[in-house]
């Protein structure tokens, strides 16, 4: 069962038990507030507005003037500026449109919730529905150390936005034959977008980089955009974004448009020697045998992010609420680490493993290269005896009576 | 009855409608805000808000879509506001009354209860960022498409997508094995 199916069926079960109080506060405010609300009057009985609107003189002048407004706003995106001099917006965005390819390289910013901070680099190539970026980004939670992965990202906007996504460091692939990703302002079209529907005020022109550039200023619903145009060729130089709320920040810079890209940039093919994770289905395909060994390395990586202990749960462990909790605090203030190879290999792994191998995990508050306590056992159809792994990774063969005794195991 | 006709006799001033259409969909709203917000306390202020606000403008209202979907949509909205009102209260709080100030879904007084499941998905729902814990309860469980979560959210169909994958991507991990 794939984890959007396991949240479904969570959903499907969840349940509430809601107390007459409850009730009686949310009904009666809400009666109250129907009470006093406005109730649908039969159309017959509502004054004519329009008509009577229509009918004074100054709104006559009013609706003219609008009229007049929109006709200068239509001749202004349609890139005839009423005074015809200088670089205006609609040519900006007339001339983007008609760029076959563009190239810039993007650096953002992010604050996420609980002392968070994420942000990223890279390269960014569009050439028609596609678009490839490499990128570097990292994340840092409170004081705990930095965690830095390069990517890249190739995706096909024309079919469904089909897309890869390579973790070239750990030979690891997420792919989707029709799932979107990314930010908006990062595809080339949201961009577009955004131009196209945003508020924009001219600021004049204004030395930028060390180059004379037309300054615009635009404004969404929750961003804001200032785009540095080329006076010559009216195209962009330069485009920040700043969300309205919190800090999120991109930069676009070394824009260049209509250059030549190779069709094998956009290659979308994925390597042979990778782990590859269908996002769709979460089938996960590895190129090579699952062995203990995986197991080992992923449990070694989930200690040492915990400070050398071993997590109250890893795929089963001590049922209970207390328990749960606790995993889930363990949870976030894991730290990524470092050279911690492919993950969910070791997860994988058991999920193979056959339904009565009797998989279980006590590992919890053992520490790493503790020999004599078990972390995780199994038992593989036919086989006599157990295959235990101990806090100092030793994996040993137990007589099913001679295995460690666990009290909640026994209760 | 057919949401279309209690919101029609709604707006003709018909309270019990109005009962109707909150005992019909009460649960499923307790159990969205909920998930969304980690927060007993918050999500009854939440759908009281929701109802008085759609009682209060019930002349104006015109259903053009699933009723569940547009209530989810406000829920979802209203959420979001009281959480971020929740956190600059917060900060202007010291540590200790922040503590006594968070809420344990397992307190056995509180009016509403939730279930296992509830507490579970709940708590695994906190551990990712809000935009995506948004995006998978409502399309999950407000069933409403990612294009129609893009247009209520004003975001592209992409960054929904994006947040949803990357959200389903974190579930994998806290809840394997966990049900």
């Amino acid at each position: 069962m794939n984890s959007a199916e396991k949240i479904k069926q969570l959903f499907a079960k969840s349940d509430v038990t809601v107390h007459s109080i409850v009730d009686e506060r949310i009904v009666g405010d809400a009666l109250a507030a129907f009470d006093k609300s406005e109730k649908t009057i039969l159309i017959s009985a509502e004054p004519n507005i329009w008509r009577m609107i229509m009918n004074k003189t100054m709104t006559k002048v009013a609706a003219a003037a609008a009229i007049i407004v929109i006709v200068f706003v239509g001749m202004h995106y349609l890139g005839v500026s009423p005074d015809s001099a200088g670089v205006v917006w609609a040519d900006v965005l007339r001339n983007m449109e008609a760029s076959q390819t563009v190239t810039f390289t993007f650096e953002w910013e992010k604050e996420l919730e609980e002392s968070g901070y994420w942000w990223g680099e890279g390269t960014i190539l569009v050439k028609g529905p596609y678009r490839r970026t490499d990128a570097t980004s990292g994340i840092r939670y409170g004081d705990g150390p930095p965690h830095e992965d390069a990517t890249v990202e190739i995706m096909d906007l024309s079919r469904q936005n089909r897309f890869v996504e390579l973790h070239p460091s750990q030979k690891l692939a997420y792919y989707a034959p029709d799932h979107g990703g990314s930010d908006t302002l990062l595809t080339y079209d949201g961009l577009k977008k955004n131009f196209r529907d945003g508020t924009e005020e001219c600021l004049g022109e204004v030395e930028i980089d060390g180059r004379q550039a037309i300054c615009f200023r635009l404004s969404t619903d929750d961003k804001e955009f200032t785009v540095w145009a080329d006076p010559d060729t009216a195209l962009p130089i330069r485009i920040e974004r700043t969300a309205k709320e919190g800090i999120d920040k991109t930069v676009l810079s070394n824009i260049a448009f209509d250059v030549e890209l190779s069709d094998e940039l956009f290659d979308m093919t994925l390597p042979e020697d990778y782990c590859v994770m269908n996002m769709a289905t979460e089938e996960f395909k590895v190129p090579f045998e699952l062995t203990e060994a995986h197991l080992v390395e992923e449990l070694t990586t989930t200690a040492r992010g915990l400070g050398g202990t071993f997590p109250t749960r890893f795929g089963r462990g001590r049922p209970g609420e207390e328990a749960l909790e606790k995993y889930f605090a363990e949870t976030r203030r894991a730290v990524p680490v470092e050279g911690g190879g492919t993950p969910m290999l070791g997860t994988e792994f058991l999920k193979r493993l056959p339904e009565d191998s009797d998989w279980q995990y006590v590992g919890e508050d053992v520490k790493l290269g503790d020999a004599k306590k078990p972390v995780c056992w199994w038992k593989l159809p036919g086989s006599k005896t157990y295959r235990v792994i101990y806090g100092d990774l030793s994996i040993r063969d137990v007589e099913p009576r001679d295995l460690p005794k666990i009290p909640w195991l026994e209760e | 009855m057919i949401d279309r006709l209690l919101v029609t006799r709604c707006r003709q001033g018909n309270r019990d409608a109005l009962l109707r259409i909150y005992e019909k969909y009460r649960d499923s709203l307790l159990i969205l805000a909920i998930a969304l917000s980690h927060d007993v306390n918050l999500a009854e202020d939440a759908v009281h808000d929701v109802f008085v606000v759609f009682a209060q403008n019930i002349a104006s209202f015109r259903l053009t879509g699933s009723l569940k979907a547009y209530l989810a949509r406000c829920l979802a909205n209203r959420v979001r506001d009281l959480m971020r009102a929740n956190r600059s209260r917060a900060k202007a709080l010291s540590p200790e009354q922040a503590c006594a100030a968070e809420q344990d879904l397992n307190e056995p007084s509180r009016l509403i209860a939730c279930n296992e499941e509830l507490r579970l998905l709940s708590a695994a729902l906190a551990e990712l960022p809000y935009e995506q814990r948004e995006v998978i309860a409502m399309h999950i469980h407000g069933q409403m498409r990612f294009r129609v979560i893009a247009k209520s959210m004003g975001i592209s169909v992409n960054t929904v997508k994006g947040r949803y994958r990357y959200g389903i991507q974190k579930m994998r991990s806290i809840l394997n094995g966990e049900i």
